[in-house]
């Protein structure tokens, strides 16, 4: 059965592999994204797959862009996902931060999820169902150095979802958010350039020691598209931690990576 | 039921670190946590403990979330803790 989902930030990373496995599912996508030469490779990849989607193009950030999304959304039937998925970030210390940037982050990460939501819960209602899912980040977990107004915005949107999930359940509709480690996306990329770069390895290594290896974006949006799907009819208010278990260790600077256990002499008796 | 939740508490500990040492491995180790379910010893601890879930969970919808963790569908999962319990731990 196909369903009507909203997904913002499309034409890239995770959002363009969440809005290519719910195309693949059979469902409609409305994506929505700014003008950009991502966003029409994008459209142009997907119809080499055979499939086509509603795309807004307009910043998420902009009301007007909300209204224009859900209204074409509402118009091919009932709305029953939204993904959240537009994100803004730049690396810069908060002193040098402009309030400027920190509004057009708060805007993007925080904003436009809640106005997102407000404009589609009423549809979600009106059907007896929906599922919405946010995408916020490890950064959520601590306090990313650099990245502070991103780290707050994606607290925050943790919080939001879970006080949305309470609010929400009894209409079963179901919300649930994301917090994706280190993505090979283009935003995944660019952090850890500038992390890496610090620790002074190159930029397989800096990961290998960090989680592993890369989160490939089609990796979050099973996740996405399986807590969006009547088998989590369980599930809400989860915040779902997909980062191959980097946040279960502290964090480990490359030279004090762990190593193979080393037999110990003691001293003493035995 | 305090023993009950230290239990708990240790098994999730327990999972994490295991998570961590499989980091890299293609191992992952994921923890599921469980709501009430319909059947009538969760029922009478519901009652126990005054609690209240928006409804008890089914089975399958317990099982579904399993198969998830154990699927190719949540490779990027180690460490995590998926609660299947429609809100009732992620609110006051």
């Amino acid at each position: 059965v196909s369903r009507v989902v909203i997904v913002t930030g499309a034409s890239r990373g995770i959002g363009l592999a969440t809005a290519r496995r719910f195309l693949a599912a059979g469902d409609e996508v409305i994506a929505v994204a700014r003008p950009s030469g991502a966003l029409r490779d994008a459209t142009k990849t997907i119809q080499h797959e055979g499939f086509s989607w509603v795309v807004v193009e307009a910043d998420v950030g902009n009301p007007r862009a909300i209204r224009q999304a859900v209204a074409l959304a509402a118009g091919l039937g009932p709305i029953e996902v939204l993904v959240n998925n537009a994100a803004a970030q730049i690396l810069v210390s908060v002193e040098e931060l402009p309030v400027s940037e920190w509004n057009a982050i708060v805007n993007t990460n925080l904003t436009a999820p809640f106005l997102l939501t407000k404009a589609v819960v009423p549809h979600m209602k009106d059907n007896g169902k929906g599922s919405i899912v946010n995408i916020a980040s490890v950064g959520a977990l601590f306090g990313p150095p650099q990245a502070a107004a991103y780290g707050a915005t994606k607290a925050a949107l943790v919080n939001f979802s879970q006080a949305l999930a309470a609010e929400l359940i009894p209409h079963s509709i179901r919300v649930n958010v994301v917090s994706p480690g280190m993505t090979h996306t283009d935003m995944g990329r660019s952090v850890t350039r500038s992390y890496r770069e610090t620790a002074g390895l190159p930029e397989d290594e800096f990961i290998s020691s960090l989680q592993g290896r890369w989160i490939d974006p089609a990796e979050i949006a099973e996740i996405v598209f399986w807590l969006s799907s009547p088998e989590a009819s369980g599930v809400s208010g989860a915040h779902v931690v997909a980062d191959l278990g980097k946040t279960t260790r502290l964090a480990t600077p490359p030279d004090l990576e762990p190593r193979p256990p080393q037999r110990r002499r003691h001293s003493g008796a035995g | 039921m305090n023993e009950a939740a230290a239990a708990s508490a240790a098994l999730l500990g327990v999972a994490r670190s295991l998570a961590s040492t499989c980091i890299g491995t293609g191992v992952t180790v994921n923890t599921l946590a469980v709501g009430f379910v319909d059947d009538s010893a969760d029922l009478q601890l519901l009652e126990a403990l005054g609690t209240r879930q928006e409804r008890l969970l089914q089975r399958d919808e317990v099982s579904a979330a399993l198969l998830f963790l154990l699927s190719d569908a949540s490779s990027a999962l180690n460490g995590a803790v998926l609660p299947v319990d429609l809100t009732l731990s992620g609110r006051l």
